[in-house]
This record gives C-alpha cells, structure tokens and sequence, in this order.
C-alpha cells in the first residue's frame, strides 16, 4: 500500500541548492519527515483521473491588459539604491561573480 | 581523411524598437549611468506586477509576419527560474510552451532559405561588471523588451550564418522592429553548431558560440569551430557539450562552461500575465504596416520592370524610395526612366535636404508630369533637370516651373510660321545660299528663329518649317 | 472612555457627517486602545500615531470646510504587514525585509487614503502570509483577544485581533488560501475575501499569485461593504485586476429578509471532520437563514476533496518563484560570507527566512522541479480545473454556498506549528474558493461552550460579493453573534 516517499535525502539537497537555501544535516533531518508527511497525504492528488482537464494556472479566465508604450521618469538613483546592502558608484555591490 | 557535413543553428535575440521596457514604463534606452534607468517594476522590489507593453507585442507580432511564421492567436508567459545578481526576480518572464510564433524562415539566397523554428518574447536582464570591490549591478538593461528568434539547424556553413544575420537585419530594420545593432548589443547571436560524417543522418554533439557580436564574427568563430572540431573527429576523438566563447582578437574560441548538467528552469505559466490573446485586428494591423518585404520587393521589380540589378537594389533599400518611385511609374513613366531621375536626381536631392520622402517638396505626380513633357521632347534634358531644381525651390507644376524659367518649348506651327518668314525676309542671302545648294547656311536662318524665341523654339520643327519655305535646291546653280 | 473605538467604520463617517464628534477624537481613542491592549495582544507591529492624527485633523478640517468627505474619512485602517506605503517599512511578518522600507505606495492603500481613511500601523501576519496561526512570523505570535493562550488564526492574525479587540474598526488582510476568513472566524468578526482580480494586488507582497486576494476585516458586513466600494475596481498595475460594478454599499439595504435566496450545502464541508460544537453552529445558523426565508438545499462538490493537495501544490510552486527574488543583492536581508556571489545568496536566504517558509520554497521547488513537475503542480492545475467545474454546476442550481470557516474554533498557541501537515489540514473549508477565485465571506455565527467564536462562510459565483454581503448584512440584522465583544 505505502509507496517509497516521493522525496528524499539526496532529493531535497538537491532542491535546497535550486532554491538557494542552505540545509545542515540537523535542519535536513526535521524538515524531510515533514515534507514527507505532507506528500503522502497528498498522493491521493496523483490518482484523481485528470486527463481530460486543461491545466488552469488562473483561478478564472480574465483578459489581459496591455499598456501603451510611454515612458515615464525613471525612479531617482537615490531611492533605488535606498534598500541596497551594498552599493557604490551607481551600482549594486555584489561578491564577485564568476562567470559561467 | 573523413568529409564531414557541418549543421549549424543559430539563437538571435533582437532588441524591440520601444519607448518603454517590456513590463514597465521605464525608458528602454539602457544607456545612462547605471540604475537611472528603472522602475520600481524592474528592481522586482516586494508587491511589484508586471504591465506589458502592447507596443513589443506589436513589434513581436510583426517581426514574426515579417518572416512568415504563424502568429499564435493565443500565447502565454512562463517564468524561466534561475539566480543570478543581474536578475532581479529571481526568474526571467520569457514565453515556453506557448510562443508567440511558430515556423517562420530567414532567406539565405534568391533560392534558399532557412526554417525557424519559433519566435518568442522575453525581457533582458541587467549588466554585470567585475571590480575591485566585487561585481557591479545595472538594472538599466533589465526588462528591455526582446524577441528570440531560433531558427532550425538547416544551415550547412559558416558563409550562411553570415547571410541569415545579414538578410534577418535587413528584414527587421524594414520592418521597424529594430535597429539591429550586433555592436551596440540590440541584436545579438549565438550559434549552436555540430559536425557529422558525411551522409550521416544523426546530428552529432553540438558546441553553443557566445560573445559574437558581428557578422563577420559569427562566420570567423563558426570557421574556426568547424576546423576544430573536424581536426578532433578526425583524430577519433569526441566533441565535448559545451559552451564556447569566442575570441575575436586571438581568432579562437575557449570552454566557457559545459552542458551535460542542464539546468532545471522549473518554467511555469506566470500567473501574474493572462494568456496573451492577440484578435484578428491587431494582427492585420501590423500586417498592413509591415508592408512589402524587400526581399518580395526586389522580386517583383525583375519580374514587372526587368530593372537592371543595381537599379533594383538602390530603389528597394527603403521602403519610401520604391513606393515613391512607383508611384512614378503608375503615373505613366516608364520604369527605366523613372528609376534613372529617382537615382540620380530624387535621391541626391533627398540626402541634400535630409528629409525623408513623404516630405520631398516634388511629388511623384508632378516628377511624372515632367518626365512626359520630356518625352514628348517639349523640352531638353538639360533644360528637364533645371525645371526639377525650381520645382524644388518652389511649390508647383513643371508647366508652371517652365513658363517661369521662360522654358515652354514653342512647336506651335501657327506660333512659328511668321518668325520663319520674318527670317527668311530677313536673310536672303542665306536663303539663296540654302536654295543653291549650301545646307549649313540654314544655321543662320534656324539662329535667328531660336533668338526671336529665346531658344524656346522647337529646332526640329523650325528646320522642317525653313525648308518648306525655301524650297528645294534648284539644279540650275 | 473607549466608546468611540467601538464604532463601526459607517457610524464614524455617520458621526463626521452629522458632527457628532471629530475625526481626531476616533484616531486618538484607537490610539489609546492600542497603546493600553496591544503590548498584550502583539497585533501590531508598527504604528504612525503622527501621521494617522494628521491625517485625522485634515479629515477634521475638511469637513468644516464644508468639503465633501470620503466614503471612509476618519475612519482608522490598520493594514497588514505585507502592502507597502510609501516610506514605511513592509516586512511581511519576515526577518527578510525587517529594516525594508517601500519607495511607493500599494493601490489599495491609495485608495484608502484618497477616501480619507486614516492609516494607523501595519498589523502581524505569518511570514509572508504562509501560516495559520501567526505563530511563523519573525516577531512573535499574536495572541486572540479571545484567549491570550489561543491563536488568533492567520495569516492576517494581527488585522483580526486588532478588529475584534476595537483596537480599529477595520483592518487589511489578505487571504490567499483562507488567511482573511479563517482569523475572522477565530476572532469572531467578519471577514471578505473578494471576487480574485477584484481588488488590485499591486503592492501586496506575494505569496502565490493565483491566489492572492486583498480583503479586509470589520466588525459588520456593512463596514465591508463600505470597503468593497472604495478599495476594488480594475488597475492598469495589476494585468490580472477586472472591471466590476461598484454600488455595493447602496445596494446592501435592498434586502430585508433572504426569500428567493437558494443556499447550497456542500456536504464534503459540512460532515466529514468538523468539531462538533462548530458542525452544530453552522447547522443552527444554516436554521436561522432558513427561518429568514432562505432556501436550503444539499449539494455536492465531488473533487473538494483533493482541494488541500491542489492548494498547497499550486500556492508553495508559485511561492518558491515568487521568493526568489529576495537574494540580498538589491533589498533585504543580506549575509556576506567569504567567496563568491552564489555563497552569499544562499546566506542570505537562509537567514532571512523562516522555517515555514523555507519549508513551502522546498515544496513548491519540488513540485516544479524536473521529473515531477507535471505529476505535482501540473496534476494540481489540471484537478483545479476540475473543483472549477464542480462550483459552475453548483452555482447553476444555488446563489451561495454555506459551510463553517475553520473546521475548529480557536486552538491553543504551540499545539500546532510542529506539524505542518495538520496545520494545513485546518485550511480545508477556505481553500477552496481560492483555488476557483470566487468571492467568500466568514462571520461569527455561535460560541463554543467555552466562549470562543465560531464563523461560518458563504460563497457566491465570481463577481457576486453584492450578493454575499447583502445576505450577511440581514442575518446580521437578525443576529447578535457580531456583537459580543471579548474585551471590555
């Protein structure tokens, strides 16, 4: 009855780097069981016959607005770089970024 | 030593000609210092929602009519999800499933052409320059608008690459989509390209060429890489995946990074954007101003006005100088001659005035009607080009050009035959002199008519109209 | 004196208009009532008493001018942490964006302020609105003005709570899968969440946007009609906002009792796993309609049952993109570790947020990710489309849709937040509607024999919020379950 878990160890350290989070085998060790949890109940989901649904990304079809092409002042530097960690010449600062 | 049959496919992003990015209301211009350039929109600050600007639609849209793929009534917006520092969201707001155009070709020749495979619309990202103190972030380039053109590996040698980018270019800054500017980055190319044994029929593995950002050196990089990779084959060693960038100083190109791990994008529909529903209207609309490809064009001016070749190519390199110099010819000129006063005098005249030719101060109605007093030789050429400048200094027709500049030829025999006989009175002796046999004393007679008419005189008509009145020679001398 | 805090939004504008009192004396006794209760109750996580009492004084000002007053003048408004006004912090309940503050202002807050309310301080929520408690946000839980061992529900706890302890008549929430309804219902007041598209979202920080709605919390359905009027309309800076009729507070009065009115109860909502004191209540209240001329009628909605599935699928894949923009790169919580770019991201995102949060980035990277995207988000798009089509057939034969809130009334503070999967069985009843975009309204309807509030819910067809606040609006007028109040 009880089919292997969709999810898991080398799974979700897998998806921990996709989604840029850093998961110590302490941290691993509580959320595993819970996704795993979570993804059983939800497998009764995989069974229900969909086959002849379309896919609704939207919870009801709306029309989509287009704007006129004008441009507007852009926001002032000051106020872009309000937020910003790191900044300096005009720029967001950043640790350098090794290509490819 | 194995012959090895090359295929190359090419990936061009093509920047839209618009006031405004993609989803914001920022300028699309992404020069300026850095950052002066966005939107709250564009720094993908929290709450922010996209506004898509129906003038990249258009311009999508067109550039696929321009090269004849099928405009997908319905298409959608994914999300293509990946980090980067000069990627704001955190995701690139792209079209996956459901492109804007399907098909489509790019021709390479009069003969060939080369098959697209789809057309779709996304946004840019910011730029990325590495200092000292680290890396540098400027969004001002994030969220330009962009179509990617991905063509089908139908392309069998570098020289093809080259007049697929040089005919695209063409074809989009015809259209109005882009300038297409490979150094300036608003068009920009990658090239996918794999070599196998001849008469195979199994793709082998292919090599992605980045940072070429000319058409010479999209055909020097692929030379290159073709060489290459023919040199390892031949050696029975195997091309590796990967990503190429090349180097156009050094003329060779170096691993970048490889692709066996492709990257999962995890796309989606972005469910911030309703699908894309475009009706028939727009789509006409930008049918009708997209108007005649050159291409189409040039076919056409061979085929309907047997134009020599450099006839066709000077009248067809914008679209206003052919419309203009057909509206000549539907005036009733006949083309070749048409085409000859748009080269030498329409078109010198336009770059003087740096105007375009909606604005040229002749018509070609009133071009048309001068060339037809041409024909009907009521007056010179040389006297038709000093008509065509007044008529560039001053609103009106030729006829009132040439009663100004006194130029209206006479070849009126009513008008004429007085001034004839006047001469002859005038002159006996060279009457006599014609009449005993000596032709060129009717010179004299012929300059006194044009000076009673100040050279308007048609001189055909008076010579014709002097021997009439002399009468023969007579055989008596 | 508290009395004026107890005013609903409509007797403020009432009072303002006939000169009863002044705009500045509302702000105050809301200022007061915060400053006396919130160190307990924890419902607010910031307050501009400044600026709300100058806002206050040019309502005040305005309107002896002479000045025509808005449809809220003077009336105080807290807000939820997750909609940005200009130069505030917006932190969304997350350690991410604690020191964050916004270079512009959401439009449902702009359209507030152009309608003279009084913007008070921004309210506690679950880290950006993924919770059902408050319990998962960065600064604390809230605790329920009915119990403080007991959670206010959430994700907009903090707008509830201060609703029902009359720290202000009427507060945003923003409900995405139940986060207006379900608090509502634990708090014991009235919640909306409008038709999707409705209200604009530009400006409210998202958690998943298929889902997310602007609503609001009152103590009447009368204060949300009021509301509704100001705050919806189409926006060019939401392409998913729709044009809708306004009107709704001038037509809540048309219907004296509910005769011609066909109320469906889905049976898959009213049976299967319901605390019996909230099953019982919703049967007396579903009695009460009836006796005020209602038809009732059983009905059936076969694919609710995978409805907690397809939410969780659907709300934590957009969410996992929808979060990945906070990267420390342009705002927000920034960890600078040595090496490169990519080390520093990670840092920061896995400092800045939460466990809840990173669990649902986890789940929804999952359910994109390469290999299960279709058995998982794509399944759960597809089963949508089918729950879709059950409310379309049901809404052929009925006017609205009848069930409880929150299948249990308020629970204890710690019982829950170990065990997701339990927490997000709690979201059963609401999500529903989310999922299908349709306009749901929660409202106390009894009491527990302890004391603590039960709220029931109607749904009606897209488009229809009219319609929902008119019939609560006159079981309202035949009911006193609004009016208890847990705080002297």
């Amino acid at each position: 009855m009880s089919s292997p878990p969709a999810i898991d160890r080398a799974l979700l350290q897998q998806l921990a780097e996709l989604a840029r989070l850093h998961l110590p085998q302490d941290r691993l060790g509580v959320l595993l069981p819970r996704l795993q949890r979570v993804l059983a109940a939800f497998e009764a989901l995989r069974d229900l016959p969909t086959s002849e649904a379309e896919p609704s990304p939207y919870p009801r079809p709306l029309p989509m607005a287009l704007r006129l092409d004008a441009a507007e002042p852009a926001l002032p530097l000051e106020q872009v770089l309000a937020n910003a960690p790191r900044s300096a010449a005009g720029a967001f600062v950043v640790p350098r970024v090794v290509e490819g | 030593m194995t012959t090895f049959t090359t295929v190359i496919g090419l990936e061009v992003h093509v920047q839209l000609a618009t006031q405004s990015k993609l989803f914001s209301p920022a300028p699309a211009a992404a020069l300026g210092d850095p950052n002066t350039r966005v939107h709250v929109i564009d720094l993908g600050l929290p709450g922010v929602l996209p506004r898509p600007n129906a003038a990249a639609i258009a311009l999508a849209v067109r550039t696929a009519l321009a090269l004849g793929g099928d405009v997908r009534r319905v298409s959608r917006f994914a999300r293509k999800n990946y980090f980067y520092p000069d990627l704001p969201k955190g995701y690139q707001i792209s079209q996956y499933e459901e492109p804007v155009c399907l098909g489509g070709s790019v021709p390479l020749d009069d003969e060939r052409s080369c098959r697209l495979h789809r057309i779709h619309i996304e946004e840019d990202a910011g730029k990325l320059t590495h200092g000292d103190l680290g890396t540098l972030v400027d969004l001002n380039r994030a969220g330009v608008p962009l179509v990617e053109i991905v063509s089908e590996p139908d392309l069998r040698n570098p020289a093809d690459a080259h007049a697929f980018l040089g005919n695209l270019r063409e074809i989009l800054r015809f259209a109005g989509v882009s300038d297409c500017d490979m150094e300036l980055g608003s068009m920009r190319c990658d090239a996918n390209i794999s070599l196998m044994p001849a008469g195979a029929t199994e793709f082998g593995t292919k090599v992605e060429i980045k940072n070429l950002n000319s058409l010479k050196m999209v055909q020097r990089a692929l030379e290159y890489e073709e060489r290459r990779q023919a040199a390892v084959l031949s050696a029975g060693g195997r091309i590796a995946a990967e990503t190429r960038s090349w180097n156009d100083e050094t003329g060779e190109s170096r691993p970048m990074r490889s692709k066996e791990s492709a990257p999962d994008y995890r796309y989606f529909p972005d469910p911030d954007l309703p699908p894309l529903v475009l009706d028939e209207a727009f789509v006409e609309t930008q049918r009708r101003a997209l108007g005649e490809l050159p291409q189409a064009r040039r076919r056409r001016y061979r085929r309907t006005y047997g134009l020599p070749e450099y006839d066709i190519g000077v009248l067809t390199q914008e679209t206003g100088t052919g419309d203009w110099f057909e509206a000549v010819v539907r005036a009733g000129i006949d083309a070749k001659t048409a085409s000859n006063w748009v080269m030498s005098d329409v078109l010198p005249a336009q770059r003087e005035r740096a105007t375009a030719l909606a604005d040229f101060p002749v018509s070609p109605a009133r071009l048309a009607e001068l060339l037809r007093m041409l024909d009907e030789k009521a007056l010179t050429q040389v006297s038709a080009r000093q008509v065509f400048r007044h008529m560039l200094e001053h609103d009106g027709t030729a006829a009132d050009a040439m009663r100004q500049l006194g130029l209206l030829r006479i070849a009126d025999r009513d008008v004429l035959g007085p001034l004839v006989a006047a001469a002859i009175d005038a002159l006996p002796e060279a009457a006599a002199a014609v009449r005993a046999g000596k032709d060129r004393a009717i010179d004299a007679l012929k300059g006194n008519v044009m000076r009673a008419t100040k050279g308007r005189a048609d001189p055909g008509l008076v010579d014709e109209m002097l021997r009439a009145a002399i009468g023969p020679p007579s055989d008596i001398a | 004196m508290n009395a004026l805090s107890q005013l609903s939004a409509a007797a403020i504008v009432r009072g303002l208009r006939a000169g009863d009192f002044l705009a500045r004396d509302v702000t105050s006794a809301c200022l007061d009532r915060i400053a006396q209760l919130d160190p307990t109750l924890h419902a607010f996580l910031g307050c501009r008493p400044e600026a709300a009492l100058a806002n206050a004084a040019a309502v005040d000002a305005a309107n002896r001018r002479g000045e025509p007053l808005g449809a809220l003048a003077g009336v105080p408004v807290a807000w939820k942490d997750n909609f940005v006004l200009a130069g505030e912090i917006a932190a969304a309940g997350s350690r991410m964006l604690e020191h964050y503050r916004s270079p512009y202002t959401a439009t449902v807050l702009k359209s507030l302020e152009a309608a003279g309310a009084v913007l008070l301080g921004r309210t506690n929520m679950d880290e950006f609105g993924m919770g059902s408690s408050t319990e998962a946000s960065a600064f604390g839980p809230t605790r329920n003005p009915w119990g403080r061992d007991l959670t206010p529900g959430g994700s907009s706890g903090g707008s509830a709570a201060a609703v029902a302890a009359e720290l202000c008549p009427l507060a945003l929430g923003s409900d995405t899968g139940g986060s207006v309804r379900q608090p509502a219902s634990l708090c014991g007041i009235t919640g909306l969440k409008p038709t999707y598209g409705r209200v604009s979202r530009y400006g409210l920080i998202a958690y998943a946007s298929s889902l997310d709605c602007v609503g609001a919390l009152a103590r009447t359905a009368e204060d949300l009609a009021l509301w509704l009027d100001v705050a919806s309309g189409l926006d060019p800076a939401d392409p998913t906002s729709a044009p809708c009729h306004g009107g709704v507070f001038d037509r809540l009065h048309d219907r004296r009792d509910l005769r011609g009115i066909k109320i469906g109860l889905p049976w898959e909502l009213n049976g299967p796993g319901l605390d019996d004191e909230v099953a019982a209540a919703t049967r007396n209240a579903a009695g009460h309609l009836r006796e005020l001329g209602a038809e009732l009628v059983e009905c059936s909605l076969p694919n609710v049952a995978h409805a907690v599935a397809t939410y969780y699928l659907i709300a934590t894949a957009e969410a996992a993109s929808n979060l990945a923009r906070y990267d420390g790169v342009r705002y927000g919580l920034r960890r600078d570790v040595a090496g490169r770019c990519e080390a520093m991201i990670t840092a920061s995102r896995s400092t800045g947020f939460g466990e809840e949060v990173q669990l649902r980035i986890l789940l929804g990277t999952f359910a994109l990710s390469y290999g299960y995207h279709d058995a998982y988000y794509g399944q759960a798009t597809r089963a949508r489309t089918l729950l879709r089509q059950d409310f379309e057939r049901t809404f052929a034969t009925c006017d609205l849709l009848l069930c409880p809130t929150s299948p249990l009334a308020a629970f204890p503070l710690g019982s829950r937040i170990d065990d997701p999967l339990s927490m997000y069985l709690c979201d059963a009843l609401t999500v529903p509607a989310s999922l299908a975009g349709l306009p749901a309204l929660s409202q106390p309807c009894g009491f527990a024999s302890d004391g603590r509030p039960i709220g029931m819910q109607c749904m009606a067809p897209a488009m229809r919020d009219d319609l929902l606040l008119q019939v609560a609006h006159v079981y309202q007028q035949h009911s006193e379950h609004h009016l208890r109040r847990p705080l002297p």
